[in-house]
């Protein structure tokens, strides 16, 4: 029974990969990159997110335990906390050989939207690195920055903007 | 006889002629010389609009046209206008308003009016006058109508006639802003009147939307939004509401920028490793690569004519203005005044760059400098600014303000500083405001 649930959900997800692959094309002109997280993936677990059907079939899945990294103003060379905290992101990383993560990049609100998300780039870029250098394959890390967009700390002080200038790890 | 005649009438056709070019010889004359000493606006007298419909309705239609009108040219950079004197009027017992008595009032130009109620309808006759001690000389006279609820557009257009026939200048009164907003939770796209009236949402990708840039027709506008769950620039076209993908280039795609020709767009991409400045056509394909060095570059905007470039770096360690030409040759830094500059923006008249520079206390200023790095100006040093954008005539300025945790949009303009706040929602960021209908 739950064999072939699997099989019958790894053929949805031929489908559906392949399904999505005919709809890039038809947008004008995209260069085929980075498909949306969630298409790619999968194919490991054989678990297809939000897809599951409602009968018994439940699999629970542990997902890594990651830390977020903060960063100086202006800033995006790592600090001797940020490196312990990649580091401890990284075991994690080799202790779920499948996980792949997402690195947000995020700014305080100080400076123009637009160079926030170069700058936030950089950050994720940084943190990124790190991580390849410590072992982790490049293709199980994708970068995006959400500039100064995102802030998970509201006020107008060295308190909330040091909370805001991080680089943040998703699970994808 | 016939010889003669000719040359009679040629030599009325040539006085005429040069008699023309001197008067618009003259305005331009007037003009050059703002920022200077003996720089003067023009004084402008608002006559009292007539109304000949007794309605409550039609007289606050009357008052509400006339509002939009002296908002309109209390605002802009070459008028002051001219208030009736009190004085005056009971020392002489004046008993009505007459282009002579605006006259010894101060007034050089007058607008008066007369305005029309019918049913759903509304219109206007206007008269746009010079003044002198002899009497008056009409530059204008006009009569616009239109559905009631049109009427601010009505309002603008009869304000806009005001510029190009006095000042002689790009009227931008029924031009529009593009901003983001995020009113409902998440950051769309929004479009309002440059007062701020008349607010429409564009956008509803509930995701985060940034940084618009307007098509040089007016109608379409490029934003970056993270809608397909990743960086990307879209057009969206105003007059078929539709938006189509443009730059889809791995990691990042930044601050999209159109030339002036309308052909072409400078963006910000990381697909070869850091944030650099390419050029890429309008659909998106990328033409030539501008920069090529490891720090941040981003934020470009063009001159006027398309040969050159301002962009923010923060190659020398901290955000700076640069300027180079269109083809990424000869850099050169424009700004050495303040520890962090961003955010340039060319004026369209191409003589300064505004952007915004990080004072003492830690907040933004508005600036301009010019294009060779001369005269540094600190134009509004309260709250806390960013994204200034011109309006069309180069003389005028939209951006955000911060003040505690609210941001508004404001406009003001470079040299009488008139600043004025035009939304109120505490929730408007990144404005571009649309180039002058052709």
């Amino acid at each position: 029974m739950k064999q072939t649930l699997i099989i019958l959900l790894s053929l949805l997800l031929v489908v559906s990969i392949f399904g999505c692959g005919k709809k890039q094309e038809l947008e004008p002109e995209i260069i085929p990159v980075n498909i949306d997280p969630g298409d790619g993936d999968g194919s490991t677990t054989g678990i297809l997110p939000g897809d599951r059907p409602d009968d018994d079939v439940v699999v629970e899945i542990e997902s890594p335990d990651f830390q977020t990294v903060y960063f100086d103003f202006d800033k995006y060379n790592l600090r001797s906390d940020s490196k312990a905290a990649l580091r401890h992101n990284a075991d994690e990383l080799k202790a779920f050989p499948s996980a792949i993560a997402v690195i947000e990049g995020h700014c305080d609100e100080r400076g123009t939207v637009e160079y926030n998300l170069a700058l936030g780039e950089k950050r994720a870029r940084s943190a990124r690195d790190y991580l390849v250098s410590l072992g982790i394959a490049t293709n199980r890390l994708s970068i995006i920055s959400y500039g100064k967009e995102r802030a998970v700390a509201f006020g107008h002080d060295e308190s909330a903007w040091s909370q805001n200038r991080r680089a943040e790890f998703i699970t994808q | 006889m016939q010889k003669c005649r000719l040359l009679t009438i040629l030599i009325i056709l040539l006085l005429v002629l040069l008699n023309i070019t001197s008067l618009a010889q003259k305005r331009v004359d007037y003009r050059v010389k703002i920022g200077t000493s003996d720089w003067q606006p023009y004084k402008l007298a608002i006559g009292d609009f007539k109304t000949d419909t007794n309605s409550v309705a039609g007289d606050t239609l009357t008052s509400m046209i006339q509002k939009v009108i002296t908002d309109d040219l209390d605002f802009h950079i070459f008028f002051d206008t001219v208030q009736t004197d009190q004085f005056y009027i009971n020392t002489w017992e004046v008993k009505e308003m007459s282009p002579i008595i605006w006259f010894r009032m101060g007034a050089n130009y007058l607008l008066d009016g007369r305005i029309k109620v019918e049913d759903d309808e509304v219109s206007v006759e206007y008269w746009i006058r010079e003044l002198s001690s002899m009497g008056f000389n009409d530059l204008k006279h006009g009569k616009l109508k239109t559905k009631q609820q049109n009427y601010r557009k009505l309002a603008h257009m009869i304000a806009d006639e005001v510029v190009v026939r006095i000042a002689a200048e790009t009227p931008f009164f029924t031009t529009k802003l593009a901003f983001i907003s995020n009113v409902d939770g998440n950051k769309e796209l929004y479009l309002c009147d440059y007062d701020g009236a008349n607010i429409v949402r564009l956008t509803n990708d509930k995701s985060t939307t940034l940084s618009p840039c307007w098509d040089r027709n007016g109608d379409k506008l490029l934003y970056t939004t993270y809608k397909r769950r990743k960086q990307q620039i879209w057009e969206l076209d105003l007059n078929s509401a539709k938006s189509v993908l443009i730059c889809n280039y791995p990691n990042s795609n930044n601050a999209a920028s159109i030339s002036p020709d309308n052909k072409d767009i400078c963006v910000s991409l990381s697909k070869d490793g850091n944030a650099e400045l390419y050029v890429t056509n309008r659909k998106g394909k990328a033409k030539r690569r501008l920069t090529k060095i490891p720090s941040i570059e981003v934020g470009a905007s063009w001159s006027p004519s398309g040969n050159s470039i301002v962009f923010q770096s923060d190659r020398s360690g901290v955000p700076q203005i640069y300027i180079m030409d269109s083809e990424g040759l000869n850099v050169q830094r424009l700004t050495f005044e303040g520890r962090y500059n961003d955010s340039p923006d060319y004026s369209p008249r191409g003589d300064v760059i505004a952007f915004v520079s990080r004072g003492s206390s830690g907040r933004f200023q508005v600036c301009t400098i010019d294009v060779n790095g001369m005269n540094f100006t600190r134009l509004d040093q309260s709250g806390s600014n960013e994204n200034p954008h011109f309006s069309p005539d180069g003389w005028h300025l939209v951006y955000c303000k911060r003040v505690g945790s609210r941001k508004d949009l404001y406009i003001m303009d470079r040299f009488q500083k008139r600043i004025k706040q035009i939304t109120f929602s505490g929730k408007a960021t990144n404005p571009a405001w649309q180039p002058a209908m052709k």
